[in-house]
This record gives structure tokens, C-alpha cells and sequence, in this order.
């Protein structure tokens, strides 16, 4: 069943009611003016017998009945007396204007002597007066007058009122349902506009307001929903600034990147500054976190000490600093940070105190309302875990770092060859590839390189190829031949029960007596060779799985021998696989590369093409690069 | 003339014709002259020897206030003509003149209508009944012109004189019915006296007209001296039943009931009856017969209740006045009767007169004799005399009629079988 509107609904109410006010009106004026012609009619009859009556007195005395019948005959003249009886004192009637009641004495006639008033008999046709006609100076009854009146008249005028009744009820059922469509629509007009809003708010249509028209309730309601659809469009743009600001978080680098970030919302949201406390892990000090080329302007502030920062790090859940606040305007919430009107907010965590966080109205103002608490609350909860991811990211990038460092040895000087070689972290990824490479002397004049990758990023992938690394090295130091010393590291790598990883790798001995190259390939990509003889670059063969895969994996060398300006590029796959968009760096350009600047130094080759391979990705490598240039002397 | 005569200057009857027209003129402007010269002096004539010096005062009363002179004469009311005696007075006075006596004259053309003068300020201080008397219908005024014409100056009304003391003694009061009036004439034979006199007499049968008003109204009797209802018909038994209740209630005796009304006065005054009927007369009679007999009082017609109409008393014109039709000095002469006829004037000429005034102001004067005031009440609906409408033989035999059944000698049915076969 369709609903009908409420509009439709006010209308046919209105229009019932005031159709029955209508009847109820009508109803109440018809009996009215029945009565008030009822009370015309008596008053007529009254008077009119009355008057007769006067006439009548001396006639009646001195027995003056053909003067008596034609005063009847002459009252029975007038448009409503049908008929005038005149009665002598006996109550005979002696003068008839229709004649028939002569010497007859009607019940009426005899009820009215003695009486002092104008009885008045009614029936449908007529009303009859009487009226005793008497001498109040002589005490005497001399007859009667009793007249008949028509009520034709009073029909008529009865009929006209009802008449003019019904047409007063249809004329106001139609007023009535004028009124209650021009009426209900005017007034529902402000109801409709303001479903229509909201349907538009509904629609994320949220710029026009309302008009606020109509009664008063209706007025109220239009403010109301202007006030309520200016506080949810001012809620969602706090919600737009604080997804804007959780996404620019979660796309923050590191922690001043995020300081920024939230120094952005927090001007946005509160028109207030934000600082950052973290604390660092050696020295334990809560450290500000300046956004990128800002310097901290507070000094290290000890957890222990009474500064408000200090105290929101042991978990305080809101300090606020102003008038008639937690703490007096002027408070000095770090060492060196004076804060006159702010807030002091902890970021927890589940996993702990991530930081805390500092928002202060340069201007003055309170923090009073609760939107500016909630949304300063807001920042906090959703700044907490993202600083405590940077700051864990920070910290394991230490630990990476660290990692890097031992993975990273320095050059030898005395391999016999022209060797050089970079280590590229990637740009975007937070943390620390798997990729390293490593010098090893062996022997006299004999040198083990590897160059690897392991699976993974991070810590974990530092911590397993930094495992692999010295595992290869020591079986570098038992074995002459690099296939042995994959298949040994392989078996001890794929035992590791924890190590769910793998890595790729080159490894090969320089024999710089014979300018011989012994190696093998673990599921690593297979070094570019530059033969300066033929000056073309071709990838030296390569077979063998990735170690750390399956125990059995079986690995076989090879040797190739190098003339004196050969170059061997020993890399891992951030530079083939560098991307700028669906293209890849891939090796023919990284041949071309090599071959374009085979001629320079293994320094010069290895800048050329990591500055070629930047170029190529516009500056941002996503995967760790590492890269060994051999030219041979 | 021609017209060329004209053109030519030649008019030869032009001096003859200018004389005549000045001696139109001239005559007009003499008449006229006259005529307001007359007007000055209002000629009077009048029966009321009795009321000539209060006439001769009044007279000169107006004359004084008004500067018109007013002659006043006495005429003698024996064979009193004024339309005959050669001299045509612009006032003339008429003594209980009746509708016959007016409608004759006017017909005769000897009486000026007044209608036009009285307006209602004048019309509504009058007795209504005694200008009645003057008021003719179509069919009696002149050339079918209704209108009224004369004026009453007095009036006169019979009512109950009655003996207080008697009264008294007999332990009744004055009767307002005619039951109370029978049930009080028991207990007046009770204390050995008559307890009525008069009344049915031969000239002025009052008590009659009372009751035959009272059952026939004015219409019935009319129509019965018109002869349209027979004697015979049943409101004239009706009314004929009163007398037999006379006599079955001894109220009065054959005797007594047709005594004069002088002898009635008398009657009375000697204590031989306890009631007359009478009017403003008898103080004359009480005064010169026994003045010290105050003790009186009156009372109205006894209501008969059982007839149709009011038991008025009968009443009428004492002394009226008329216009001469040629009176030259109409006007002054209207003016004259309409400040005679003022409660001031009415008060002097009642109490000179012995009548009642026909003004209703001067009737409850003050300063009117108490023994006229005592009649003044029973104007009201003082009932004219229409007999003279009837032949007097049927009325001698109506009134015979009435006494005879007073007097037992003949039944109701008898007294109007006989009435009516003389009315055929």
C-alpha cells in the first residue's frame, strides 16, 4: 500500500475539520436564527394582537360589532394575518374575517380571559395570538382578539436560512479545502524543502542551506538542520583531514615526514601547532621530532623530570595548559618550550608509549570545547601507531644499518685487479634489502667474491644473509672450488629449521696469477662479461639453484679466464629489474652500459651505471642494488 | 374689436370695462375688510339659560385674552330654533342634542363640518363618547361627507345615586355585578324600603339602555330600529330576562320603576328607596329639597356578565355647540369653542353649568365641583342614545313592554312579540 504524505494527509485533515467547524458553525446558526425567527414570529404575533387589542377596547364596550368586522376584515388584510377573531366577553365570537367562527367559542378564546398576556397556539400552518382585550381603568374583560398568522413566511425565511446554510457549509468545505491546500503547502513548503536537503545531504550534497521559512517550529527545524549539516560537513572534513593525514602517515618515510603530516591536520583541524616527542632508545631522553628542515626547539626532556611531556609519557591521558586548566598559561611543557594555551597528549599503544605529542594554539585559545579535544584525541590515536611504527622503522633501520655495515666490507686493495663495487639501498622501502657481495682472500693471490640476494626485506633478510655471508665465507676459506662451497653453504643454510628464507647466489674465486675466474651460480643472475678483445658483453652461463631451497642441490663451476681491460659485472637484480612503470632497466641496457663505459675505470663503470639505472627510475630504486666490477689488469 | 381698431389706438369699450374691474376690485377689498372686521366679534346663541353668566364671563374672559369679541345670547329653550329666528349666529348652542338632531341639520346643510380643526391635540382631551354624538357616517352626513360636526361643551351620564346610610343598614356595599346587584336588592327589602326607583320611566328609560346595550351592543340595537333583527330574537329575550329578574328579585316596583326623575330625586331623598338613577342633576334636586341629606354616593352599572357587551351607563351631550354653515367668521368661531372647550375654561363651565366637562383633564380637576366629580369616572364608556333611529311608538311599547314584565303582567316573549308586531 502507498504511503501518503504527510501534506496530502495535513490537507484532507484540515479540509475535514474545517468542514466540520463549517457544519458545526452553520448547524449552531441555523438553530440560532430559527429561534431568532421563532422569537420574530412571537414578537410580531405578541405586538401585532396587542395592537388589536387597542383597537378593539371601545368597539367591544359599546358593542360595535359591524365596526369590529371591518377592523378584522381590514387586519385580516395584512400579507401574514390569514384571519382575525374577534370574541365578546362571553366568548362568542362576534367578528370572523372568514366568517366561520361566528357565535362559536373557540378553547383558545376561552383560555385567554383572566390571562393578562398574549397566548399564543401554534401549528404547522398558522400561529394564532390571543389577546384578552380589557380596561385596566374600569377592571373589566370586554372580548377577545385572536389573529392567525401565516407561516408561510416563516417557512420561507426558515428555508432561505437553511438555503443560505448548506451554501454557507459547501462555500466553507471549499474554503476549507483551498485553505488546507494553499495553507498545508505553505506550511509543509519548509518541510519539503527540507526533506529535499536532506535527500541532497543524502547525496553528499552538502553546500546549500536550507531557508529557514515557515512558523516558528519550522524555523527552528531549518536552523537546527543548517547548524546540523554545517557540523557534519565540518565532521567530515575533520575526517577527510584525518584519513588525508592517516594515509599521509602511512606514506611517511620516516618520523620528520610524519611530524609534518600531523603539523598539516593539526593546522587544518585546530588552527594549532604540533610537536613530537620520541624516546630514544640509547640514551632513554624524550627527543623532539622536528618536521623536515625544522630544528627541535625543545631540548631533551628526561622521562623522569616534571615537564608535562615527561608526565604524558607515563601514560597521563590529556594535560592541558591555559586558563582555568590543568596547568597556568606559560608552562613550560619541555625544556625550552613554553606553551601558553596547548594540550599534552600520550600516543599509546598496545605495545607501549609510542611518543607524545604536543598540540598548542599559537594564538592563545583555549582548548576548551570537545570538538577540540576529540579531535586533538583523534590525532593521538591515529598518529600512536604510525609514530610507533616509524620509531620501531627507525630503529630497525639502526639495526639494518648495522647489519649493512657488517654485510658491506671494505674494498681490497690487492686482488689483482681493478675491483670496485657499490651498494645501493632501495629508496622507497623502509629498512634494508638482502642484497651484500663480499671479498674473501683465500689464498695467495687468490680472492673468493660472492655477490648475493637473499629473500625478504628488512631485518630479517639482513639477519639471514648476513648468516649466509659468514657461512660462505668460512666454507670459502675450506673450499677451492666455489661449487663446493654452494653445496656445503646450502646444506647448512637449508637445515637452518628457522630460516624460512633463501638467497641467490654468485660466488667465484679470482685467481689474479692466472687471471682465472672460478665459479659458481646459486639461482643468481649471471654476471655480464665485457670482453675487450671483441668489445661485446655476454652473460658468463650459469646454472643452480638458490641456496637455503632443498638440502640435495647440486652446483657446477666454471672458469673463465680474463684478458687484461675484460670486465666482470657481478650484480644483483635491483639493477635489471629497476622499473619506470611497466618498462624494466633489463640487461640489454645494463650491457650497454657496461659497454659504454667498459673502458673506464671498475669505479667509473659501476657510478656510470648506477647513475644510468637512477636515471632510468627517476631517481627512486625499489630494490637493493649491489654491484662488483672486475676489470682485469 | 378688431384688429385693426387695436393697431389703429381705437378701443370703444375700454373705459367702461377698467370701471367695471375697479368696482370688483374695490368690492373684494371691502368684503374682505368687512369680513375681518366681523371677525372680531363671534355671535353665540345659545338655550342654556341657566349657564348664560357663565357663558357672559367666559366671553369676556376671551375677549380679553384674545381681543375678539364674543356676543352671547340666551335663547329661550322653549321652541328654540336659532336656525329660524332670522338671525344666523356663528356659534350655536344645541341642549342634549343627539345624532338625529346633528344629521338632520347637517343634511339640511345649516351645520359647517369641523373635522378639519380637530386635530388630535384637540380631539384627544375630549369624552369620546359625547363627540360621537357629533360624528356622522357617510350615510347620515350631507352629500356623503362624514365628518364631525359640532362639538360637545358639556356632558351629562346616568349612573346609581344610592343612600349610603341605607346601604349600611341593609349590610351590602355598592354592586359592580348585576348578581351582586339582585343578591344586595334582597337584603335592601330586607330593611322594609324599595330598594329602587326610576329608571324605566317614559322620556329617558335609563336603565334600559344600559342593559340593552350591554346585551345588544350598538350594532344589534341599531340593527334592531333599522329592522334587520326582530325583537323577538334571542338577545332581546336575553335582555328582557333582566327585567323578570327585577321582579323576581324585587328590585323595584311597577311603581317605582317608572317614576319621573324628579320624583325618583325625590323618592330618594326621603328615604324611600336606597338607589336612583341619576346624573350631575341631583345635587340641584339635593340642594333645594333636602340639603341636608349628604350622605350619598354612586355607583356604576351592575355588570351583567352573562351579556356580550360592557354595562356602560348611559351618557351623552349636555351642551354642544355647532357652526353655522354661513358663519363669516368660521375661523374665530373655532377658535372660540376650542378655548372653551381647554380644562381651564371646561372647569368654569362644568361647575356653572352643572354638567360634567367633556374635557378628560378638566374632568379629574380639583377644581371641579365634587358632586360632578363623582360622575366624571363613568364617561369613559357613556353610552350616546341611538334610539332616535326608532320609531318612538315601538320604543313607548318596548319600554311598556319592560315595565309590564316588572311588573308581572306580561312574560319577556309577550312585552317583544307585542314590541315587534308594532315594529312590522
Amino acid at each position: 500500500m502507498k504511503r501518503m504524505s504527510a501534506r496530502l494527509i495535513a490537507s484532507i485533515v484540515t479540509a475535514l475539520l474545517l468542514a466540520a467547524l463549517s457544519i458545526i458553525l452553520v448547524s449552531a446558526w441555523l438553530v440560532v436564527q430559527g429561534r431568532q425567527l421563532n422569537l420574530e414570529m412571537e414578537s410580531k404575533v405578541r405586538v401585532s394582537t396587542q395592537l388589536a387589542v387597542e383597537a378593539c377596547i371601545r368597539l367591544l364596550a359599546e358593542g360595535e360589532v359591524l365596526r369590529l368586522r371591518q377592523l378584522a376584515d381590514r387586519y385580516a388584510g395584512d400579507e401574514q394575518v390569514v384571519r382575525v377573531m374577534i370574541a365578546d366577553r362571553t366568548g362568542q365570537v362576534i367578528a370572523d374575517s372568514r366568517r366561520e367562527a361566528l357565535g362559536t367559542q373557540p378553547p383558545l378564546i376561552m383560555r385567554s380571559f383572566g390571562s393578562r398576556r398574549v397566548l399564543i397556539e401554534k401549528t404547522p400552518e398558522y400561529w394564532t395570538g390571543a389577546y384578552v382585550v380589557y380596561d385596566e381603568i374600569i377592571d373589566r374583560d370586554l372580548g377577545v382578539v385572536a389573529i392567525d398568522f401565516s407561516t408561510v413566511r416563516l417557512e420561507e425565511a426558515q428555508a432561505s436560512a437553511r438555503m443560505a446554510g448548506l451554501m454557507i457549509t459547501l462555500l466553507g468545505i471549499g474554503i476549507g479545502i483551498l485553505i488546507a491546500l494553499v495553507g498545508v503547502g505553505f506550511l509543509t513548503r519548509p518541510l519539503t524543502m527540507l526533506v529535499q536537503a536532506i535527500h541532497c545531504v543524502e547525496a553528499g550534497e552538502m553546500e546549500s542551506p536550507v531557508e529557514a521559512t515557515g512558523s516558528t517550529e519550522l524555523v527552528e527545524i531549518g536552523n537546527a538542520f543548517n547548524a546540523m549539516v554545517t557540523s557534519v560537513r565540518q565532521r567530515i572534513r575533520n575526517l577527510e583531514i584525518l584519513n588525508q593525514m592517516e594515509s599521509g602517515l602511512a606514506r611517511s618515510a620516516d618520523l620528520a615526514t610524519s611530524v609534518e603530516v600531523m603539523k598539516r591536520a593539526s593546522q587544518s583541524l585546530l588552527n594549532a601547532d604540533l610537536y613530537l616527542w620520541i624516546q630514544e632508545p640509547v640514551s632513554r631522553m624524550l627527543m623532539q621530532i622536528g618536521s623536515p628542515g625544522e630544528a627541535p626547539i625543545s631540548e631533551p626532556v628526561p622521562p623522569e623530570s616534571d615537564f608535562p611531556v615527561a608526565r604524558g609519557f607515563t601514560g597521563r591521558p590529556m594535560i592541558m595548559i591555559g586558563e582555568d586548566s590543568d596547568l597556568p598559561p606559560g608552562t613550560e611543557i619541555a625544556g625550552g618550550m613554553t606553551v601558553n594555551s596547548g594540550v599534552v597528549l600520550p600516543l599509546w599503544t598496545p605495545e607501549g608509549m609510542a611518543g607524545v605529542l604536543a598540540v598548542v594554539n599559537p594564538h592563545g585559545r583555549r582548548f576548551v570545547t570537545k570538538e577540540d579535544s576529540a579531535l586533538s584525541w583523534a590525532i593521538a590515536a591515529l598518529a600512536a601507531p604510525m609514530v610507533a611504527a616509524a620509531v620501531r622503522t627507525q630503529m630497525q633501520g639502526r639495526a639494518v644499518a648495522a647489519l649493512q655495515a657488517l654485510l658491506i666490507p671494505e674494498l681490497p686493495t690487492d686482488t689483482g685487479a681493478d675491483v670496485s663495487a657499490l651498494y645501493l639501498p632501495a629508496e622507497e622501502a623502509a629498512g634494508v634489502g638482502g642484497d651484500y657481495y663480499d671479498f674473501a682472500e683465500i689464498g695467495e693471490s687468490r680472492w673468493g667474491i660472492v655477490v648475493g640476494d637473499s629473500s625478504g626485506k628488512g631485518l630479517e633478510a639482513a639477519r639471514y644473509t648476513t648468516m649466509a655471508k659468514w657461512i660462505l665465507r668460512s666454507f670459502m676459506h675450506e673450499y677451492e672450488n666455489p661449487a663446493d662451497v654452494l653445496r656445503q653453504s646450502n646444506r647448512v643454510l637449508a637445515m637452518q629449521e628457522m630460516a624460512e628464507g633463501f638467497i641467490t647466489v654468485f660466488c667465484c674465486t679470482w685467481d689474479s696469477a692466472q687471471s682465472l675466474i672460478t665459479y659458481a651460480v646459486a639461482g643468481h643472475p649471471a654476471p655480464l662479461l665485457y670482453s675487450a678483445l671483441s668489445g661485446d658483453v655476454r652473460e658468463v652461463p650459469s646454472t643452480g639453484s638458490a641456496l637455503g631451497v632443498t638440502l640435495d642441490a647440486t652446483f657446477t663451476h666454471h672458469e673463465v679466464f680474463l684478458n687484461s681491460g675484460d670486465v666482470l659485472c657481478l650484480y644483483t637484480d635491483g639493477i635489471t629489474e629497476a622499473r619506470q612503470g611497466d618498462e624494466w632497466f633489463s640487461d640489454t641496457r645494463f650491457a650497454e652500459a657496461l659497454k659504454d663505459h667498459a673502458h673506464e675505470s671498475s669505479r667509473e663503470i659501476a657510478e656510470a651505471i648506477i647513475a644510468q639505472v637512477k636515471e632510468f627510475t627517476g631517481g627512486v630504486t625499489k630494490d637493493d642494488i649491489a654491484l662488483v666490477v672486475l676489470k682485469a689488469q | 374689436m378688431e384688429y385693426s381698431d387695436i393697431r389703429n389706438g381705437r378701443n370703444p369699450g375700454v373705459g367702461l370695462r377698467t370701471v367695471a374691474w375697479a368696482g370688483v376690485v374695490l368690492f373684494l377689498i371691502a368684503s374682505n375688510f368687512s369680513t375681518e372686521c366681523r371677525a372680531q366679534t363671534v355671535t353665540f346663541h345659545h338655550p342654556w339659560v341657566h349657564g348664560q353668566a357663565v357663558m357672559q364671563n367666559l366671553a369676556a374672559e376671551y375677549t380679553r385674552q384674545t381681543g375678539v369679541r364674543v356676543q352671547v345670547t340666551a335663547l329661550n329653550p322653549q321652541g328654540y330654533n336659532p336656525w329660524t329666528d332670522g338671525v344666523q349666529p356663528d356659534i350655536i348652542g344645541l341642549s342634549y342634542p343627539n345624532r338625529g338632531t346633528i344629521a338632520r341639520n347637517a343634511q339640511a346643510g345649516r351645520l359647517s363640518n369641523m373635522s378639519p380643526d380637530l386635530v388630535q391635540a384637540w380631539y384627544a382631551d375630549l369624552w369620546p363618547g359625547p363627540v360621537a354624538v357629533f360624528e356622522l357616517s357617510g350615510t347620515e352626513a350631507p352629500a356623503g361627507r362624514p365628518g364631525t360636526y359640532g362639538i360637545p361643551l358639556t356632558a351629562f351620564v346616568r349612573v346609581f345615586v344610592y343612600n349610603r346610610e341605607m346601604f349600611r343598614r341593609a349590610g351590602v356595599s355598592p354592586p359592580r355585578t348585576w348578581s351582586d346587584f339582585l343578591l344586595a336588592s334582597s337584603r335592601i327589602r330586607g330593611i322594609g324600603i324599595v330598594p329602587m326607583a326610576g329608571g324605566v320611566e317614559g322620556t329617558y328609560p335609563a336603565f334600559p339602555l344600559i342593559y340593552e346595550r350591554s346585551y345588544l351592543g350598538n350594532h344589534y340595537l341599531l340593527q334592531t330600529y333599522f329592522g334587520r333583527l326582530p325583537y323577538t330574537d334571542t338577545r332581546w329575550r336575553n335582555q328582557f330576562r333582566v327585567y323578570s329578574e327585577m321582579r323576581q328579585y324585587q328590585l323595584t316596583t311597577v311603581g317605582a320603576a317608572q317614576m319621573t326623575r324628579a320624583n325618583a330625586q325625590r323618592f330618594l331623598l326621603d328615604g324611600n328607596c336606597a338607589v336612583i338613577l341619576d346624573g350631575p342633576w341631583f345635587e340641584s334636586m339635593r340642594r333645594t329639597y333636602r340639603p341636608t341629606f349628604t350622605n350619598w354616593g354612586v355607583f356604576g352599572p351592575p355588570d351583567d356578565r352573562r351579556a356580550p357587551f360592557l354595562a356602560s351607563a348611559p351618557g351623552g351631550v349636555a351642551e354642544g355647540v355647532v357652526i353655522n354653515s354661513r358663519s363669516r367668521n368660521r375661523a374665530a368661531a373655532v377658535r372660540f369653542i376650542r378655548w372653551l372647550t381647554m380644562p381651564a375654561q371646561q372647569v368654569r363651565l362644568a361647575n356653572g353649568m352643572g354638567s360634567i366637562p367633556i374635557s378628560e383633564q378638566a374632568s379629574q380637576s380639583p377644581a371641579l365641583a365634587s358632586h360632578l366629580r363623582v360622575f366624571t369616572p363613568y364617561m369613559r364608556y357613556a353610552a350616546q342614545d341611538l334610539r332616535y333611529h326608532e320609531d318612538p311608538a315601538v320604543l313607548n311599547r318596548l319600554y311598556q313592554g319592560a315595565r309590564n314584565v316588572i311588573g308581572g303582567t306580561e312574560t319577556p316573549a309577550q312585552a317583544l312579540n307585542a314590541t315587534q308586531r308594532l315594529a312590522r
